[in-house]
């Protein structure tokens, strides 16, 4: 069975690229496009992997980890922001963030983070 | 009553006497007449004939008092006596007005006045002076060697109502008093038919002592003592309009010259010597364009000359070597009584820091629109920029799976990729520009930095061919800096100043503390190429966001570095000669002696 990526992305075109890239290198890819919708996807099955955009509606990605935390999960998280800068003001250890992507996001870097927190697709 | 033999001589001898007093009299009269061309001269020529008119009043006295004496038959050594003392008394008091005509100041006159009634006329304890007019009242205004007690009775005095009395008979008077002193004695100063002022003197004297010639002789005094004074505050007045006028010249911030028709410097005020940057005024009687950089400022006087005297408001520009002054002036000509021009007066005021606080404000405006679009706009762009790119990545990948790895596309994905990656340095330098400043400060040398970043580009100047030299005093004060930014700054100027220079370039970094105009010291870095250069009419233009000559360049760099700067409270300013070179200088406050030293890592 493949790992499980969790996509949480209000930029639909940005959902597709995530979507194309990581189910060609072998991942079975979940989108969502807000922090809380992606709580309920979180509680209802596995997920291998999150990787969240801030910047959001309703529900922003540092406030979704947060409470995903609180919640229990430790799934691992790669953010991914506009701002270069929240890797600076983000308190990465405590929230348990694996690693961070700065857009326009290069999706080789992406696969290659990814890689490395899965170890492979298949479980 | 028949005359004896003696009673003749001495009547000889009295009428030499009265001839030498008339002769006395004629003196002080021409003296009087001569002796004063103040503004209040004729006054004081008035004042003049009533006195010799009172003298001459005494001598009647005299004469008739001879008669007297003579009847009485107890004339002889009683009468030359009394004579002698009359033409002492005269000489006296010839000698006091005269003094008193020439004291100066209202202290000195009253001073003078109260000695001489003291000393030749009736002993007092202590006096107070009345001012004042006949419609305002008169009100207290000094009193001297006055006790508790003398107070007390100065103030019993006036309510006495006596000093209105005074007021209206114009005339001295004793009046019994109930403290230390037996006698009040009022005296009042006249100027003209005007009594001005009442003196109060508080005297041992009885009051049935204070006979009528004291009370003459103390008028006489008072009355010359009033015209005295009256010209005394007509003096002041001048001496006060001219301070006056000399010290609204003097603290004028604003420089202030004048020159007459034939263009000598007639007036230079301190404000206006130092704008001029002249260290002493021996322009004054040259003519401005003695000094070869103040052309500008001789010329539009000259013209002005010209015109009839015609206002000008304008602003000039001095040029001396690689220094800028720009003057704000305003010509207008200095007109006589009779509106003829005599010269011309121009005011000036030193734009040139405020040029520069203009160009800073300017320049500061520009940066705090462009960074709040830039904070909104990056999130914007940097979305739709991750969609093109990803798609183009995989397109690319799609493309290396056709037979022969869709060589014919690649090179125009690729060049699709490097747009992106550029549009996003842009977007990226913005958000930089954005950074709301919060800084995270921290003691240490400047030279720290300058060594620290020298490593990080040595391998692209050797590469280059292009020397890096560091020229660091290791004397300097540390200084408060955000280490990372202020490490982006240099490697800004650099980079650029690689980008500037050819094979066999050479940079050169100096550090060093200086001091400004106002003595206040600064850590003072310069970098220093041997570039291109920057032509003239770019130079205000660099540090301005998107303001680039690079085919690749953003424009950012130069405005990232000044804002920095500016948040660091310091100052940066670009020199060059096209051709030769560009320096730039930063300028940061020393950190304070009392910061705390925070620990230091590296
Ligand atoms: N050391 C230098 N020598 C010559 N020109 C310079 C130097 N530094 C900056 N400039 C000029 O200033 C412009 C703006 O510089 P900068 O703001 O760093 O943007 P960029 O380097 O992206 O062009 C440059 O394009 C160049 O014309
Ligand atoms: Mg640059």
């Amino acid at each position: 069975m493949a790992k499980k990526i969790l996509v949480v992305e209000d930029e639909a075109k940005l959902r597709e690229i995530y979507k194309e890239t990581l189910t060609e290198e072998g991942y079975e890819v979940v989108l969502t496009d807000n922090g809380r919708k992606a709580l309920t996807v979180v509680r209802g099955a596995r997920v291998d992997l999150i990787i969240t955009d801030i910047k959001m509606p309703e529900m922003h990605g540092v406030e979704f980890v947060t409470e995903l935390r609180n919640a229990g999960f430790n799934t691992p998280v790669i953010m991914c922001s506009a701002y270069e800068q929240m890797k600076d003001d983000f308190d990465v250890v405590n929230a348990g963030i694996a690693d961070f992507l700065t857009k326009p996001v290069d999706i080789d870097e992406l696969v290659t983070k990814v890689n490395a927190i899965l170890g492979s697709p298949a479980s | 009553m028949a005359l004896d033999q003696q009673t003749v001589k001495s009547a000889a001898a009295l009428a030499g006497l009265a001839r030498q007093l008339k002769q006395l009299v004629d003196e002080l009269d021409d003296i009087v007449k001569s002796d004063f061309d103040r503004p209040a001269g004729t006054d004081i020529r008035v004042a003049g004939f009533a006195l010799t008119e009172r003298i001459n009043r005494i001598i009647d006295e005299a004469r008739s008092r001879w008669g007297e004496k003579m009847e009485t038959g107890r004339i002889q050594q009683e009468t030359i006596d009394d004579l002698s003392k009359s033409q002492e008394e005269v000489n006296n008091l010839r000698s006091l007005s005269s003094a008193i005509a020439l004291a100066q100041t209202r202290s000195e006159v009253v001073d003078l006045l109260l000695n001489m009634i003291r000393d030749n006329i009736v002993p007092f304890g202590s006096a107070a002076l009345y001012q004042g007019s006949d419609e305002m009242g008169f009100a207290l205004t000094d009193s001297w060697e006055a006790t508790e007690e003398d107070r007390l009775e100065i103030e019993r005095q006036r309510a006495a109502g006596f000093l209105d009395w005074v007021v209206k008979s114009h005339s001295a008077m004793a009046m019994p008093a109930e403290g230390k002193y037996p006698t009040a004695i009022y005296v009042p100063m006249k100027a003209g038919n005007r009594v001005t002022g009442i003196f109060l003197l508080l005297s041992p004297r009885a009051v049935e002592d204070f006979t009528q010639s004291d009370q003459e002789r103390i008028s006489l005094l008072c009355s010359q003592a009033a015209i005295a004074l009256e010209n005394a505050r007509l003096v002041e007045q001048v001496l006060q309009m001219k301070q006056y006028n000399e010290n609204l010249v003097l603290s004028l911030t604003s420089g202030l010259v004048a020159v007459n028709l034939t263009g000598m410097v007639t007036t230079l005020n301190p404000a206006g010597l130092d704008i001029l940057g002249l260290n002493a005024p021996d322009i004054i009687g040259k003519s401005l364009s003695s000094v070869s950089r103040l052309e500008p400022l001789a010329k539009l006087l000259a013209e002005a000359l010209q015109s009839g005297g015609e206002s000008v408001k304008t602003e000039l520009t001095f040029v001396e070597g690689d220094k800028k002054q720009i003057l704000d002036v305003n010509i207008s000509s200095v007109l006589d009584e009779d509106d003829r021009v005599t010269g011309v007066l121009g005011v000036f005021a030193d734009l040139t820091p405020i040029k520069l606080l203009e160009q800073q404000v300017r320049r500061s405006d520009r940066l705090a629109v462009v960074g709040q679009l830039a904070a909104g706009a990056a999130h914007e762009i940097r979305n739709p920029l991750s969609a093109i790119r990803g798609n183009i990545q995989l397109l690319n990948r799609k493309l290396q799976k056709l037979p022969d790895g869709g060589e014919a596309f690649l090179s125009r994905t690729k060049s699709v990729i490097e747009e992106v990656d550029r549009i996003n340095r842009i977007v990226g330098g913005m958000m930089e520009l954005s950074k709301d400043g919060r800084l995270e400060l921290k003691r240490v040398s400047f030279n720290q930095i300058l060594r620290a970043v020298a490593g990080l580009v040595e391998g692209n100047y050797k590469e280059a061919g292009v020397g890096l030299d560091l020229a660091l005093d290791d004397a300097i004060p540390e200084v408060m800096i955000d280490v990372s930014e202020m490490k982006q700054v240099i490697l800004n100027l650099y980079q650029n100043a690689l980008q500037a220079m050819k094979t066999n370039g050479k940079l050169t970094v100096y550090s060093g503390l200086v001091e400004d105009a106002v003595g206040a010291s600064y850590v003072q870095v310069r970098i220093a190429d041997s570039g291109c250069g920057i032509p003239k009419q770019h130079l205000e233009k660099v540090f301005a966001p998107f303001f680039t000559t690079k085919t690749e360049g953003t424009g950012l760099g130069l405005s990232i570095v000044h804002r920095i700067i500016e948040e660091h409270k310091g100052r940066i300013t670009v020199d060059s000669v096209e051709g030769e070179g560009t320096t730039f200088t930063i300028w940061l406050p020393p950190a304070r002696d009392e910061a705390k030293k925070e620990p230091q890592d590296g």
